[in-house]
C-alpha cells in the first residue's frame, strides 16, 4: 500500500470521529429556541381569577412568563424562586405572569393557594398560547424585554441566580433605553 | 506482519468503513421502502410521503376540501414535524396531549386556508427547525445527504482499487513462476549478498505456492 494512502483511512474518519464526539457530546435536555430575539407572541387569556391579562398591555415592561402545572414536580420546586422574584423586584417594573400549562383552574387554583404567590396566572385552553412560544414541557420560563422580544429561555426550574441575573441586565437596559430616549428628546 | 496480513487489515478496515457509512443510508433507503410497501395506507405511512401540491394549491386557494381530505392532508404534515415531548416520534403518531393539540392546531390552520408549507413555518418559527423530522437540504443541512454518499463512493473506490492490487500482485506472481525464475526481490535485498540467505528464508514463504493454488496453477498453464 502506498505511503499516502496510509494516511487517507485515518484522515477519512477524522471528520466521523469528529461528527461522533460533537454529537455524543451534546446534552440532549438542551433544547433549541427561535424565539429568542424574536417578538413574543401576544396572548389574551383569562387568569385563575377570572381577570383578563395580555402580554401587550406590558410592552416597556419585563415579563417573567413562567408555564407550569401542578401536576409538575420541578414547577413546585422553582415556585420558592418565584415567591422571591416577585417581592425582590417589587418596586421595579417586572411582571410575572404564569401560564397553566395542560392543567385543570381547579388544580391550578389549589396549588396557588397552597404554596402562595400572588401574580397572575392564566388558563392556556388547548396549549396555544404554549406552542405559540415553543413550549416543549413544564417549567419552562421566557425573559421578555422591555421591547416586546424574548431576550431568554430557560428550560427546567427557574433559580434565583439566573433570574436575578437575567431580570437586573433587562431592567438596566431598560433604564438605559429610557435614559437615551430622554436626552434624545431634551437635544 | 506480512503484506497480506497488513492488506487483509486495510481491506477490513476500509469495508467497517464503507459499511459504517452506508449503514445510514440503506436504513434511511428500506425505511422508505417498507413504508412503500406497506398496506393499507394510514396516516402514519402516508405522513412520509410528501404533500401532494395539488391538494395544496386548492388548500391555499380557499377550496373546500372534504373533511376527510382535510384529515389526510392534516395527518401528513403532522407526520413530518417532531413531536416535541418525545423522542424521534412524528406529531401524527404520538399520543402525547401536546402532539393532540398540535393535531388540532394543523387541523384548523389548513381548513383557514393555510397551505401545509405555511402550517411547517408556522412550528419552524417557534421551535426551530428541530420540529422538521426531515431537515430542509440546504445549507449545512446539505452534508446531512452529501457526506454519506460521498462516503460511500470513496470507500468504494478505495476497496476496488486495493482488490486491483491484489490481483495485480497475483498476475506478476503467476508471471513469475510460469516463467520459471527465481523471484528478483532476493537479489535485490538490501541487506546484500551476505545476508542473502536469511533474505531468501523471508521471501522464500512469499513464492510457495499452497496445493490449491498450484493446481490452479497447473491448470492455467494447459490452458494458455
Amino acid at each position: 500500500m502506498r505511503r499516502s494512502l496510509r494516511w487517507l483511512l485515518p484522515l477519512a474518519a477524522l471528520p466521523v470521529v469528529a461528527l461522533l464526539a460533537f454529537g455524543l457530546t451534546r446534552s440532549t435536555f438542551v433544547l433549541p429556541s427561535a424565539l429568542v430575539g424574536q417578538a413574543a407572541p401576544d396572548f389574551r387569556l383569562e387568569t385563575l381569577d377570572g381577570d383578563t391579562v395580555q402580554l401587550a398591555e406590558h410592552r416597556g415592561k419585563v415579563v417573567l412568563l413562567n408555564f407550569w402545572a401542578s401536576w409538575c414536580i420541578p414547577c413546585r420546586a422553582e415556585h420558592e424562586v418565584l415567591i422571591h422574584t416577585t417581592r425582590s423586584f417589587l418596586e421595579t417594573d417586572l411582571a410575572v405572569i404564569g401560564v397553566v400549562y395542560q392543567d385543570s383552574r381547579a388544580n391550578a387554583i389549589t396549588f396557588m393557594r397552597g404554596l402562595g404567590g400572588d401574580w397572575p396566572s392564566v388558563l392556556d385552553p388547548s396549549a396555544r398560547t404554549a406552542i405559540d412560544f415553543g413550549v416543549y414541557g413544564v417549567p419552562e420560563s421566557f425573559f421578555v424585554g422591555p421591547d416586546g422580544q424574548v431576550a431568554f429561555k430557560h428550560v427546567g426550574a427557574l433559580t434565583w441566580s439566573l433570574v436575578e441575573s437575567k431580570v437586573d441586565s433587562l431592567l438596566a437596559s431598560r433604564e438605559e433605553a429610557l435614559s437615551h430616549r430622554t436626552a434624545a428628546e431634551g437635544s | 506482519m506480512t503484506d497480506t496480513f497488513r492488506a487483509r487489515g486495510w481491506l477490513a478496515a476500509v469495508t467497517l468503513l464503507v459499511l459504517g457509512h452506508a449503514a445510514p443510508v440503506l436504513g434511511y433507503a428500506s425505511a422508505r421502502l417498507g413504508d412503500a410497501w406497506a398496506a393499507p395506507a394510514t396516516a402514519v405511512d402516508a405522513a412520509v410521503s410528501p404533500v401532494p401540491e395539488m391538494l395544496v394549491q386548492e388548500a391555499a386557494g380557499g377550496t373546500t376540501l372534504s373533511p376527510a381530505e382535510l384529515d389526510d392532508l392534516a395527518a401528513r404534515v403532522a407526520g413530518e414535524l417532531r413531536c416535541p415531548v418525545c423522542r424521534n416520534q412524528a406529531v401524527v403518531e404520538s399520543s402525547a396531549q401536546l402532539s393532540r393539540e398540535m393535531q388540532a392546531l394543523i387541523r384548523e390552520r389548513l381548513a383557514a386556508g393555510d397551505t401545509p408549507e405555511q402550517v411547517k413555518a408556522y412550528f419552524v418559527a417557534r421551535y426551530g427547525e428541530w420540529i422538521l423530522l426531515k431537515p430542509e437540504a440546504r445549507g449545512v443541512n446539505l452534508l446531512v445527504y452529501v457526506v454519506p454518499i460521498l462516503t460511500f463512493l470513496l470507500g468504494g473506490l478505495l476497496v476496488w482499487r486495493l482488490l486491483r492490487r491484489w490481483s495485480g500482485g497475483a498476475e506478476a506472481r503467476l508471471a513469475s513462476a510460469t516463467a520459471g525464475g527465481a523471484p528478483t526481490s532476493v537479489d535485490q535485498h538490501p541487506a546484500g549478498a551476505a545476508s542473502a540467505d536469511t533474505a531468501r528464508a523471508v521471501a522464500e514463504p512469499a513464492t510457495r505456492l499452497s496445493d490449491r493454488d498450484e493446481a490452479w496453477l497447473e491448470k492455467a498453464v494447459s490452458e494458455r
